[in-house]
């Protein structure tokens, strides 16, 4: 087990650099992150993909793939100076579509377990510990990160109405005891990647997610984790109305699927 | 004949003849061609004969023949819908399949000799660490 490989000198000295803060990071040890595979869609973030990739970093994260869905500006340039490998979408195909690009790399890589992470800055890096660790003492194969559980912060009343309408629905129809829905934070097996394949390419992926996870008999848990709103996140970030174009999708799915 | 069907049968006619110079002429496809010159078929021998479609709505006991019309309306709407539903849904999936293949033949990707890890190097830990944590 990974926690057999760790030892008192180097937490000690791991802390000694890093602080308590990112205690955590000592968790995580080197095997691990050696085949965990972190997934990154990002449409026009040039101004943040640098620093949600050196928080990464810091978390001790090696292999991180970055797709570029067909941003405008230089998303793409800016991720490949960070020594991460970067696929470019030649046109927008929605963060779905982006996901599973990054997700079907990340297996042509041989990746045991896979993260997804947004690269508007929403998530904090050090989480990824807390969720790889149900993970990896075997108990599950899924871990979704719940807002609700740890922290959401900056949150809008209005968007925290609409997420806990979301998460009803959601309750509603997968059957599944959620606490948070449409969080970008997930990491799971390969084997569950494989099995829970997307073919959503916008936002109703993370619904679609959710729906496949509940008829797949896969284990899965929920880990508190934080998320950070801030004015830039909320003004390119999924407007309210999402929610309904959402639920058209999941329709228009359901009837032509 | 009224001038109704004077006009609209003239100009149903000059869309057949059209239809059959372009299948002459090899300028469409013979499937979609075929089922517009039903279409027009249809609608001249209708427009030309109305009682055509009074005596089927009679014999369905529909009433009038325009409410014969109607509801087969009803009916060819939600399924044309859904046809071009599909189609629309087959090409956004086509399309995406072939951004993903193109994505996927040219990774970028520059290893850096010296990498960016803000990390401080550590050692890893080892199996023969005297200190080794007790499980």
């Amino acid at each position: 087990m990974w926690r057999g490989n760790l030892n008192a000198n180097f937490i000690r000295r791991v802390y000694q650099i890093h602080g308590p803060d990112i205690k955590l990071l000592a968790m995580l040890s080197p095997q691990l992150t050696s085949r965990t595979w972190v997934v990154i869609p990002a449409h026009n973030e040039s101004g943040r993909i640098a620093s949600v990739l050196a928080d990464l970093r810091r978390v001790g994260i090696a292999n991180v793939v970055v797709v570029d869905d067909g941003s405008g500006d230089d998303t793409a340039r800016q991720a490949a100076t960070q020594n991460v490998w970067v696929l470019q979408h030649i046109v927008n195909r929605g963060q779905g579509a982006a996901l599973q690009t990054g997700i079907d790399f990340a297996l042509s890589k041989k990746a045991e377990i896979i993260v997804t992470f947004d690269a508007d800055g929403q998530h904090v890096a050090t989480d990824i510990p807390t969720l790889l660790k149900p993970i990896e003492l075997g108990n599950v194969q899924v871990v979704l990160g719940s807002r609700f559980l740890g922290q959401a912060i900056g949150v809008p009343a209005l968007r925290k109405f609409i997420l806990r309408v979301a998460v009803w629905g959601t309750r509603l129809t997968t059957r599944l005891p959620l606490t948070d829905t449409h969080n970008g934070l997930r990491a799971m097996t390969a084997a569950a990647a494989t099995k829970l394949r997307l073919t959503e390419d916008g936002m109703a992926h993370a619904s679609e997610i959710l729906s496949k996870l509940s008829r797949s008999g896969l284990r899965w848990q929920e880990v508190p984790v934080t998320i950070r709103y801030t004015e830039q996140s909320l003004d390119k970030g999924q407007r309210n109305r999402a929610a309904f174009q959402i639920a058209f999708r999941m329709f228009v799915a359901k009837l032509v699927g | 004949m009224t001038p109704f069907q004077w006009i609209v049968g003239g100009f149903l006619v000059t869309a057949l003849v059209i239809e059959f110079s372009l299948q002459l002429l090899g300028m469409t496809r013979r499937r979609i061609s075929l089922s517009r010159t039903m279409v027009w078929g249809a609608a001249l021998v209708l427009v030309l004969n109305p009682d055509l479609l009074q005596n089927a709505a009679i014999r369905m006991r529909i009433g009038r023949g325009t409410d014969f019309l109607v509801y087969l309306l009803a009916l060819s709407f939600p399924i044309a819908c859904f046809y071009f539903l599909h189609a629309i849904e087959q090409q956004r999936v086509q399309l995406t399949r072939l951004v993903r293949e193109l994505a996927h033949r040219n990774p970028l990707h520059i290893p850096q000799l010296h990498s960016p890890d803000p990390r401080p190097q550590v050692d890893p830990p080892g199996p023969t660490d005297p200190d080794r944590l007790a499980e």
